[in-house]
């Protein structure tokens, strides 16, 4: 196989993960907005398919498709469309967007520019500067190489994956369990829709009052031609009563209450919903898949504080010692060779579908929740930027889990990092993650518990 | 004097808080915020009716502004009983807030028979004129669900000055909520599980004696 018919090859799998962003990004992701700047569409798209290459990469290095140099090749590509558009293309875009939304700066695109490129500076130096603590790369390297870029670029995203992880690991074992599933009457349902519907009974009544109010006012101020407002409240005040701006006040009072009244419906309704969800049969299924999670989580809690503790290195990679334990200690005849090119097929080639699909359906939650008209393009551009960090770390932590033959061309790509560096970093973060989210999920739980047992007191 | 209950529906961010200041208030809205659960604004309007001929009687518009969140959507179905007229905005950037306003009317129509519907678009100054004058009549939303549509911007207190055709629109529209609601119909009886609120007799008299 020569390189040509490869990069046919690759070139035809990066065309289609590119549609495959392209389609995810306007029929999921942005379906509620109109893409007014194409650029943001093509970033994220390449963003995506450029990941997904890179994974493919590591599959073909375990299967042995293509030729090692054209291998090598399309590595070093990836890895450099990579980080130009982490480092350059993402940011500096993202600073565009945050500038022209803001109202007060003048709207020639030549200053917004220029306004923007400062910016990107700024990001510039200070991604530089935050490398600069963690003892990435040996002293024989130039300020400017490729392993600076990557050695930071890996650091943020190691933290991210292991931030995410680590929230992830707490927070699916209790959405899905059903012990941790509240009871929800549907008198108590009722009862807040009661007391929201009178409360909101209360402000019409109110604004109505107000509305006569300013009608009055208006009027009175025509007759008498009066126009400002101080003697437009002299004459209310000369009239006994309220004005409509008091009135209007305490309505504002009676609306916050009502927002509160409605925010604890929401979340009354969604225990309930949650409640009927765990008795159905896919209820049941995430139960199940909820406990082997909470198992998963406990082990890797317990491996990351060995690991820091003993300060161990893991040499072995699993998949090896897998194999190592089954053919010396349980005694199976294996072609050892063989068999650790299959499992580590399966093996790499399921991580990297779950953690894409995985960071996706994350992205998009978070997306969901906080994006709005003005912020969808410097939203997506974030997480775009997010998605490239995650997906070119995660390549570097996946070094780990491959057996020693398939690992030397990503050392050979990322060059000589401290690769331990990044795990240690990793089971640190992981740590403090997991264990905060476990106290913050338990105060919150603790708190919405407290709740419903104070409202079915009141109920009784 | 009766109260009238008109909802006002659409996506989140297209417009809705400022639009119901506008109607209520005749200014525009400076710091609008994101609206959670639901906003009541009160305005008036006088309605002649030309069928009894009798005198002009004041009647109070209540617009019940619904937060258009998403996640919200499982605790909205309580704000949707009694009413009398529908105002459904989109934003006449976005085209997508278009093809969700069905959705919406299907959303909060409960009963058999549905009130009295407006369509407005909103953010008509963040639009290009070429864009407007392609839509005379009425868009896309509109003519599927067969009732008129204003095209305006909430910023300027022009768009529904009297004399105006988004005026006449709004007044004819606020007519037929009030035939709407004051035609005689079968009442029907409340939905199980319906919460019926009823202000005790200590808050009326708080609120309604003065």
């Amino acid at each position: 196989m020569t390189v040509g018919s490869d990069s046919v090859v690759m070139l035809a799998s990066m065309c289609a993960f590119f549609a495959l962003g392209w389609v995810f990004f306007l029929k999921h992701l942005f379906r509620d907005y109109e893409v007014r700047h194409w650029i943001v569409l093509v970033s994220f798209s390449v963003t995506f398919a450029l990941s997904c290459g890179m994974f493919e990469l590591i599959i073909f290095e375990i299967v042995g498709l293509l030729d090692p140099l054209s291998r090598r090749l399309w590595w070093r590509l990836c890895i450099f469309a990579m980080l130009i558009l982490v480092m350059v293309v993402l940011p500096y875009y993202t600073c565009y967007f945050a500038i022209s939304s803001a109202s007060f700066l003048p709207r020639r695109r030549s200053v917004r520019s220029a306004l923007a490129l400062a910016c990107w500076l700024g990001f510039v130096w200070l991604f530089w500067r935050l490398g600069d603590p963690f003892p990435i790369l040996s002293p024989n390297h130039g300020i400017f190489s490729l392993e600076q870029c990557i050695g930071r670029v890996g650091v943020i995203g190691v933290t991210i994956m292991a931030l995410l992880s680590g929230f992830g690991a707490v927070n699916y074992p209790y959405s899905c369990m059903h012990v941790f599933v509240r009871p929800v009457t549907q008198s108590a349902v009722l009862g807040i829709e009661r007391r929201l519907l009178q409360t909101l009974d209360l402000v019409a009544a109110k604004r109505r009052r107000a509305a006569l109010l300013r009608r009055d006012e208006a009027q009175s101020r025509q007759a008498s031609g009066w126009s400002l407002p101080w003697t437009a409240a002299a004459a209310a005040a000369r009239r006994s009563g309220p004005t409509a701006a008091s009135v209007e006040s305490e309505a504002a009072n009676h609306e916050e209450l009502g927002r509160q009244l409605f925010l604890e419906l929401h979340e009354l309704k969604t225990a309930q919903e949650r409640a009927a969800h765990s008795r159905t049969l896919q209820g049941r299924y995430f139960n199940l898949l909820g406990w082997v999670f909470c198992a998963y989580c406990l082990w890797k809690l317990c491996s990351c504080t060995i690991n820091i503790v003993f300060n161990r290195v893991g040499k072995v990679d699993p998949v090896t010692r897998a194999l190592h334990i089954c053919v010396q200690l349980l005694g199976f005849r294996l072609d050892v060779q063989f068999w650790s090119q299959q499992v580590s097929f399966w093996l790499v080639g399921i991580m990297a579908v779950t953690s894409i699909r995985g960071l996706l359906l994350t992205l998009t939650k978070f997306f969901f929740a906080l994006a709005s008209t003005h912020s969808s393009n410097i939203m997506v551009l974030l997480l775009a930027q997010v998605m490239g960090m995650y997906f070119l770390s995660s390549v570097l932590l996946m070094r780990m889990n491959m057996p020693a033959e398939y690992r030397h061309i990503i050392t050979q790509v990322l060059g000589d990092l401290q690769f331990h560096f990044y795990h240690r970093w990793f089971d640190v973060i992981f740590l403090l993650s997991a264990s905060s989210s476990i106290a913050f999920i338990w105060v919150a739980h603790k708190q919405t518990v407290g709740k419903s047992e104070h409202e079915s007191l009141l109920l009784r | 004097t009766l109260r009238v209950k008109i909802l006002v529906l659409g996506d989140s961010g297209v417009g809705k808080s400022s639009l119901v200041h506008l109607l209520t208030n005749h200014s525009e809205l400076t710091n609008p915020a994101w609206t959670v659960g639901c906003s009541l604004q009160v305005g008036l309007h006088e309605y002649r009716s030309e069928l009894t001929g009798q005198a002009e009687r004041l009647f109070f518009l209540e617009f019940w502004d619904i937060g258009g969140y998403p996640m919200h959507k499982n605790s909205r179905g309580v704000f949707y009983h009694g009413v009398h007229g529908i105002l459904l905005v989109h934003d006449l950037t976005n085209r997508k807030t278009e093809l969700n306003l069905s959705r919406w009317l299907h959303e909060s129509c409960l009963g058999a028979d549905t009130p009295p519907v407006l369509v407005i678009g909103a953010k008509s100054d963040l639009c290009k004129a070429d864009a407007l004058a392609k839509r005379p009549n009425g868009g896309e939303a509109a003519a599927r669900i067969g009732c008129p549509e204003i095209l305006l911007s909430c910023v300027d207190t022009r768009s529904l000055s009297a004399g105006t055709t988004n005026a006449v629109k709004l007044d004819r529209f606020y007519d037929q909520v009030i035939e709407y609601r004051l035609r005689p119909r079968a009442s029907t009886p409340p939905r199980v599980g319906q919460a019926i609120s009823r202000p005790n007799r200590q808050q009326s008299k708080l609120l309604h004696g003065e």
